[in-house]
């Protein structure tokens, strides 16, 4: 059969279309018109206008949780980044016990955030983890992360990329693995130094999985909520809040539900913003390395 | 330019010799071709060469230098893989230009080179060019091309040409010749095609189970094999190999003959009376017609009739049921299931255990 024209192909299309549409298209758009209303519990929605994102974005609070957050999404991101193209490039070297290491590296992946969580505080206890008898047996100073907040922040950001690192790893490992091994023998041939092999034939190559994880991970990263909810809770006095824990304070501790909304479309707005950075970067990118 | 010298070169992965001990001269200039069946370890010996495979014993010398423990872009040799493995990143231009920018040369003078390279290959339209956007054949001289940039003393190819489709492998071929000539250089070539390495090599060398079998032009390859692997491998069709006793030996020539074939004098080869022996006759020197004095002569019932246009190939299963193929320039008038004879020099036979 053949449709001569768009409409009659619509009935075939739309079962895709109505779910698009009421799984995704209409709560975003419940979202907006609650971030232009002041509601809570018990209380009818009253027009505000843009009140709301004002409100929001002169708040001091939500102001040092984007600021935490941009530290976090910037130091986490990058050392992961810079651990995982390390690790992927040693797996891809011929690491003797490749297999075993390789769950091994995997395994935090598999490990639910919570439980990842009890463990970390219960190593890094002030008192009586054995992180912290290590660090000091070794002459170091202890992260003292349950009341200094640059700690908290420092062990967030350790956990977040123990979390992730896997994803990175993967991603680049794979890539690394795609590239064929006789292009690194046709180097050593041109004379490439292992280094020069380095810059001039891995790193270009696998620069589009590189923006990939970088993209997917600033994504990830900057709506980091559990990570922080289960060590700190944002506290102490919400000094180690990040965006999503703001969000999460105001809907649900302060029943403030507009301006929760409110975050909710700053944050994805920034995540849009970042992502076509990146989507335009690597478009760029892909074309310029087309094969 | 430079000329090589291979000795005692062994090799072996774990417990697996690949390579059980080479020993060859390469002159300076000269086109030789390593062949032999697959898994012989042709490609092995071509980078142990290039330095890419360790040398596990023996002795490596390119231009009178000891190179067992140099760095490949220490022994000036220059590789063309059957991969091709071109950057996929860079353009032709900088794919040819990558060795020189390495090694720092100046600008001007990468340029001269890239575009002289360019020039003989003919592809200096194609010099801005992704390896994506190039056909084979196109990527092949890229690939060539980005040797001949190097100016190397030696140029090693493993099955260069294996890629392509028939027809141009066949161009590729000539123009390799050529590209032989026009540069002078030492070149050695890996291929399992006998059609490649008989028209391009000076010399041949002929690898089985890690260990050199034959050495030699083509045509005393062709002509005088020293044995019945090198006998098989070289000519197409396969030589024919029937079984004969030793009746007789005076001097250096031995009378043979089996059930099949009268009694004929060939060189003896070392073989005494009494014997066992195959006789090897190429399917090119069996002529159809009756044996004259001396001559031999194989007959039996047709099985199989090719016309290949400018030859027929027919294969008869003698009384003593062998099978024998024959190679003859015309088109006979033959039929399947009657019977032909054949006829040949008796010198153009070879005794082999
Ligand atoms: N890295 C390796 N480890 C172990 N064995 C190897 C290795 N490389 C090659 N071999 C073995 O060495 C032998 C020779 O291999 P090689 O690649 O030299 O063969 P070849 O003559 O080039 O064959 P082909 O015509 O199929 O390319 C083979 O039996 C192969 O299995
Ligand atoms: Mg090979």
């Amino acid at each position: 059969m053949r449709l001569n024209k768009i409409t009659e192909a619509i009935p075939f299309l739309a079962p895709v279309q109505i779910l698009i549409l009421s799984v995704i298209v209409i709560p975003s758009l419940y979202v907006i018109w609650l971030s232009l209303n002041a509601s809570s519990f018990g209380q009818s929605a009253t027009f505000v206008g843009l009140d709301n994102y004002i409100q929001v974005l002169s708040d001091p609070a939500f102001l040092r949780a984007l600021g935490n957050t941009v530290m976090i999404v910037i130091f986490a991101v990058h050392l992961e980044l810079a651990l995982g193209l390390g690790m992927a490039l040693l797996f891809a070297s011929g690491l003797p016990g490749r297999r075993v290491l390789l769950v091994a590296v995997l395994a935090p992946y598999a490990v639910s955030e919570v439980i990842a969580v009890a463990m970390w505080r219960f190593l890094f206890d002030p008192d009586v983890g054995p992180v912290t008898a290590m660090l000091s047996w070794l002459g170091l100073p202890m992260l003292d992360w349950s009341f200094e907040p640059s700690h908290a922040l420092i062990m967030i950001g350790l956990l977040t990329i123990w979390l992730h690192l896997p994803f990175t790893f993967i991603i680049l490992y794979a890539a690394r693995l795609a590239i064929p091994k006789d292009l690194y023998e046709a180097a050593r041939i041109d004379g490439a130094t292992p280094f020069d092999a380095f810059k001039k034939v891995t790193m270009p190559l696998l620069g589009p999985a590189i923006v990939v994880a970088l993209l997917f991970r600033y994504i990830f990263a900057f709506r980091i909520f559990s990570e922080v909810w289960l060590m700190t809770q944002g506290g102490p006095a919400r000094s180690t809040e990040v965006v999503a824990v703001y969000l999460y304070q105001e809907a649900f501790s302060y029943n403030a539900f507009g301006t929760a909304a409110a975050t909710a479309w700053i944050m994805v707005l920034a995540s849009l913003l970042l992502a076509t950075g990146y989507v335009f970067l690597l478009r760029k990118q892909v074309a310029g390395n087309a094969h | 330019m430079a000329s090589l010298s291979l000795a005692g070169l062994k090799k072996s992965f774990g417990a697996v010799d690949v390579i059980k001990g080479v020993d060859l001269e390469v002159k300076d200039g000269e086109f030789v071709v390593f062949v032999g069946p697959s898994g012989c370890g042709k490609s092995t010996l071509l980078r142990m060469i290039a330095g890419l495979e360790e040398i596990s014993g023996g002795e490596l010398h390119i231009g009178g230098r000891l190179c067992n423990d140099l760095e490949p872009r220490e022994r000036e040799i220059a590789m063309v893989f059957q991969s091709y493995a071109l950057y996929p990143h860079m353009t032709v231009y900088d794919n040819m230009g990558f060795g020189l920018s390495l090694n720092k040369t100046p600008k001007t003078e990468l340029d001269a080179r890239v575009r002289e390279a360019a020039r003989i290959l003919k592809m200096e339209h194609l010099l801005e060019r992704k390896p994506s956007q190039l056909s084979g054949g196109q990527r092949q001289r890229v690939a060539i091309g980005r040797a001949i940039v190097r100016k190397p003393g030696v140029f090693l190819f493993d099955e260069p040409l294996s890629n392509l489709d028939a027809a141009l492998r066949v161009d590729m071929r000539m123009e390799l010749a050529k590209l032989h000539r026009e540069l002078g250089a030492t070149m050695i070539y890996v291929t399992h095609d006998q059609i490649e390495a008989m028209t391009l090599a000076d010399k041949i060398v002929v690898l089985d189970g890690g260990l050199v079998q034959q050495v030699g032009s083509p045509m005393e390859l062709y002509k005088n094999p020293v044995n019945k692997f090198v006998a098989g491998f070289i000519g197409a069709p396969k030589m024919n190999f029937l079984p004969v006793k030793v009746q007789s030996v005076q001097g250096d020539m031995a009378s043979v003959a089996s059930e099949a074939m009268g009694p004929i004098l060939v060189r003896s080869r070392g073989f005494k009376s009494g014997d066992s022996a195959l006789l090897g006759i190429r399917p090119q020197y069996l002529k159809p017609g009756k044996a004259a004095e001396g001559e031999g002569s194989i007959g039996g019932k047709i099985v199989l009739v090719e016309r290949l246009g400018t030859e027929t190939i027919i294969a008869i299963d003698t009384p003593a049921n062998e099978r024998v193929v024959a190679s003859v320039p015309v088109d006979m008038e033959l039929s399947f299931g009657g019977t032909a004879e054949f006829q040949f020099a008796p010198a153009s036979a070879h005794l082999f255990h």
